[in-house]
């Protein structure tokens, strides 16, 4: 799994800013996350953390401002080309295909790595039948790795929610990222849930060299796995540092835990 | 060969191939007749369920290519003589082209807006039909060739006798349309079990997460459109060279109807579904002409307007009460067979919820 | 020149009805996202109840028009209520084959209940008609166009100034949330079934209307309408208009002045070709917007 690994930053935000007509989603905002690194966004509600994920994964292109992917312009680039590019994400509210099996939301994940069309595939040809199985051969891999191979033959909706995130989190891994992202991968879970998913989301970092920018409101799960935070209030950036520096932040404080304290202790 | 090694398996499939196989023997030439136009109905259907049960692009459009098909054997085999193992694929080829060359704008479209499109498609081929007189006969129609393979042609009167077994006119047309339709099953089995079909389903399910997962949306939607047109065209090709003689006011808006009738009252997006619902829609008009209260004459319900109403009524029906067609038919009467032990299983839950969930959550 | 402007007026009065087809789909589609591919099939039945009150029972032409938009109005909220209820939050493909179903069923009795032969309208206008500069104003279709005019104005009142309007944009833009908020989701839908059902039977009156008479192919005018909801988008009733009177101005130029070389009957699909060169310009109509999609 050894990749050559760039010395720069994988990505790159400057002077990043979003408008919708006449409201401002976020502006102004600047990061960089550096290869291995777990980076999270952080932020009360309204604070444009998902205006910013849209942007990265390229379903709003930022009004002004550049991304960088590896040092390239990410704006270049479609949003179906992200998964050539390196890069897997996660969707709050669920990106699965709910009467597909695991199995198959996962393969759609390897959609990009394979070559068969409708020709070879519906005649069942064999280089598309070896296809086929090599890839299944991944994705039960990366089915493993969250723990959810025993269920790939269920259709995703027949899933308890924290399975169904496990299951999108297996498909961002079958994509094979360098850079994953992860849109409040604990939100409308219990309690249970999210231990669990944080305990996944910190043994996937562990595991190897992979990047990973989570957005995320649940401030406890944020604290536990990241190593560098970047907080936002009404768009704007208000700090970046190491969760030590930003729990002790002054504008932090008054920002996002005064205003939500249970958050803090959750 | 290759394809021989996905051989569909489940007993039940089994048992109907083997009941379709021996049909011709236990029916009267009118019901064979009826069965024929069903089978080759059926190839159509299948082909529609790929673009609208699979892929969820709503087409009514699908008339406009079953002409194409017919009207590309019609040049090829009737005007210019050349056998039907030409004329056949080339029908389905001829329409996929057509249905490539359509596809860009259509791609632009979703939904509601998709459906308007490929409407006013069918009007305007249709206008196509009515005025090219020399390929279209014009409106007063024109004849099509009947099957020939070799030396030996599928024309009324002709027959072929195997080991004792006699096989007419109907029947000839019956087996080659049941073999199509049965590499159609094949192909389509296959196809939806893989990388494209899988992105059909995706993009039926979650355009844009489909998208940002890598799949390329307008090829896919683009293709869904091409395999759609092609099983169309060979649908069309039969059908006309079955019935020998066709006019373009047959390929109206009706004849879509039938065939969307079709995949949703047999289970759209469900493989066998479309085989199901042709099976019940095109058998109306012929089962109908021999109820009491029907007649022919004018003085009470007509076949025709019977068998519109019913089904009408049918689609209303199955969206309501069993949005997975006949082919959930069998999930639910085992569910309630089962009933004492457990709760229904919702068990492939089917395409048109799935394209609820889209439309829910795209609002 | 004379010529010209004839044809023009006729476009016009055919706009006008066009508009009015438009109008039916505008109101249901803003209350529920729904097309309804059942308007002309209310739109063919409404004729034919006028036609059979007026002609064979006697009753006073207004009298006839006003009981069959009671008729319509009635089925077209048993439709909502006993139908179409059950199928909110499901996907515009369910709503389309349903109201297909509706439809086929619906012309399918019609033709079996009145037979294939046309019918007497018994209107009062008939081929009346004032003439002024060389061209011919039939009564019927100066009628149309105010009407229209009057309709477009009373559907402008209520959206300005009664709560349903306001409730009817509510529940479009999110049913969920208007249904939470208090809105009656389903009076609403209602109410937009017995607008639509009202607009189909005044178009049916004038559709009927000389030159025309009632027959089975009435209800076909409502698939020329769908150019002119597109070309106005989907949710604007001025949009509809401006539609429906470009459709029919088209349709009946190119009846006109059709060349030869495009076949008999050319001006019947002139407006999808205009609505498919437009849809490739601007995808969701002149005046719609892209929707949003959210994930």
């Amino acid at each position: 799994m050894a990749r050559p690994r760039p010395t720069g930053p994988i990505l790159e935000a400057r002077d990043l800013t979003l408008r919708f007509g006449e409201v401002t989603a976020f502006q102004d905002v600047a990061f960089a996350v550096m290869p291995g690194e777990l980076f999270a966004v952080i932020g009360p509600n309204g604070a444009g953390k998902t205006s910013l994920f849209n942007v990265l994964s390229r379903v709003y292109t930022p009004t002004s401002g550049q991304i960088a992917l590896d040092g390239r312009d990410l704006t270049a680039l479609r949003p179906r080309d992200l998964a050539g590019a390196g890069v897997a994400r996660t969707f709050q509210n669920l990106g699965l295909f709910g009467p597909l099996s695991v199995l198959d939301n996962v393969l759609v994940g390897r959609h990009h790595l394979m070559r068969a069309g409708a020709l070879r595939a519906g005649f069942g040809l064999r280089s598309a039948r070896a296809e086929e199985r090599e890839h299944t051969a991944a994705a039960m891999a990366a089915l493993e790795r969250t723990g959810m191979a025993d269920v790939a033959g269920v259709a995703v909706e027949n899933l308890a929610y924290g399975d169904r995130k496990r299951v999108e989190i297996a498909r961002a891994l079958a994509m094979h990222p360098r850079l994953l992202l992860l849109d409040e991968p604990v939100a409308g879970m219990s309690a249970d849930e999210r231990v669990e998913i944080t305990e996944l989301v910190r043994a996937l970092h562990a595991d190897g060299d992979l990047t990973i920018l989570l957005v995320e409101h649940d401030m406890g799960m944020v604290m536990r796995v990241a190593q560098r935070i970047l907080v936002l209030d009404f768009g704007r950036p208000i700090a970046v540092g190491s969760p030590a520096e930003i729990q002790a932040d002054e504008a932090v404080i008054r920002a996002y835990l005064g205003a939500a304290p249970e958050a803090a202790t959750a | 060969m290759a394809a021989l090694a996905r051989l569909p398996v489940r007993p039940g499939v089994l048992a109907a191939i083997v009941v379709a196989l021996v049909l011709p023997f236990g029916a009267d030439s009118a019901q064979l007749s009826t069965c024929v136009f069903i089978v080759i109905a059926a190839i159509g259907a299948v082909g529609l369920n790929v673009l609208t049960g699979y892929t969820g692009q709503i087409s009514l459009g699908h008339a406009f290519f079953l002409a194409i098909g017919a009207y590309t054997a019609a040049v090829l085999g009737g005007d210019h003589g050349i056998s039907a193992l030409i004329w056949i694929p080339a029908s389905g080829l001829t329409a996929a082209a057509c249905g490539l060359l359509v596809g860009p704008t259509a791609l632009r479209l979703r939904g509601l807006y998709l459906a308007i499109v490929t409407l006013g498609l069918l009007f305007i081929g249709q206008h196509l039909f009515f005025n090219l007189d020399g390929i279209t006969g014009g409106p007063q129609g024109r004849a099509f060739p009947a099957v020939q393979l070799g030396s030996f042609d599928f024309s009324p009167g002709q027959q072929l006798t195997i080991g004792g077994a006699v096989i007419d006119h109907d029947g000839l047309y019956y087996y080659l349309a049941l073999i199509i339709l049965l590499a159609s099953l094949l192909f389509v089995r296959n196809l939806v079990a893989s990388r494209p079909g899988r992105a059909m389903q995706a993009v039926r399910e979650r355009e844009l997460a489909g998208a940002v997962l890598g799949v390329d949306v307008a090829r896919t939607k683009l293709m869904a459109f091409g395999v759609s047109s092609f099983f169309a065209g060979v649908s069309g090709a039969l059908f006309v060279s079955y019935l020998s003689f066709a006019q373009p006011s047959q390929w109206d808006l009706l004849l879509s109807i039938q065939y969307l009738a079709a995949i949703t009252v047999g289970g759209i997006g469900t493989l066998y579904g479309p085989v199901l619902g042709s099976i019940v829609v095109f058998a109306i008009p012929d089962l109908a002409k021999s109820l009491p209260f029907i007649s022919d004459d004018g003085t009470g319900l007509s076949p025709g307007n019977f068998s519109s109403i019913l089904y009408g009524v049918l689609i209303i029906i199955f969206f309501v009460v069993e949005p997975r067609g006949v082919a959930g038919l069998g999930p639910r009467l085992s569910a309630w067979l089962r009933r004492p032990g457990a709760a229904t299983t919702p068990m492939g839950r089917v395409a048109v919820q799935s394209i609820d969930q889209e439309e829910a959550g795209s609002r | 020149m004379t010529e010209f402007f004839q044809l023009l007026f006729s476009g016009v009065a055919l706009g006008a009805v066009y508009s009015l087809i438009a109008l039916g789909f505008t109101v249901i589609y803003r209350a529920s996202r729904v097309i309804n591919f059942s308007q002309g099939a209310f739109i063919l039945v409404s004729a034919y109840v006028i036609s059979w009150l007026a002609t064979d029972k006697g009753v006073p032409f207004f009298l006839a028009v006003a009981l069959s938009i009671v008729f319509a109005v009635a089925v077209g909220v048993a439709f909502q209520l006993l139908v179409l209820r059950h199928l909110v939050g499901r996907s515009a493909f369910v709503a389309v084959m349903v109201t297909i179903g509706a439809s086929i069923a619906m012309t399918a009795a019609v033709s079996a209940i009145f037979g294939p032969d046309q019918k007497l309208l018994g209107d009062p206008w008939g081929s009346s008609a004032v003439h002024a500069a060389g061209i011919t104003f039939t009564w019927v279709k100066l009628w149309s166009i105010i009407v229209v005019a009057a309709v477009l104005y009373a559907l402008y009142l209520f959206d300005r100034h009664s709560r349903y309007g306001l409730a009817m944009r509510a529940t479009a833009s999110d049913h969920i949330a208007a249904l939470a908020a208090g809105v009656p989701v389903g009076r609403v839908h209602a109410i937009a079934w017995g607008m639509a059902a009202t607009l189909g039977t005044i178009a049916g009156m004038f559709l009927a209307g000389f030159p025309n008479s009632p027959n089975l192919g009435l209800g076909d005018a409502s698939f020329r309408a769908f150019p002119a909801i597109i070309l106005g988008g989907l949710e604007s009733p001025k949009g509809a208009v401006v539609g429906g009177v470009s459709i029919g101005v088209v349709e009946i130029l190119t009846s006109g002045y059709s060349p030869g070389w495009a076949g008999t009957n050319f001006s019947a699909v002139a407006p999808y070709i205009v609505m498919i060169a437009v849809l490739l310009a601007k995808p969701y109509g002149l005046f719609g917007s892209v929707p949003a999609e959210r994930i």
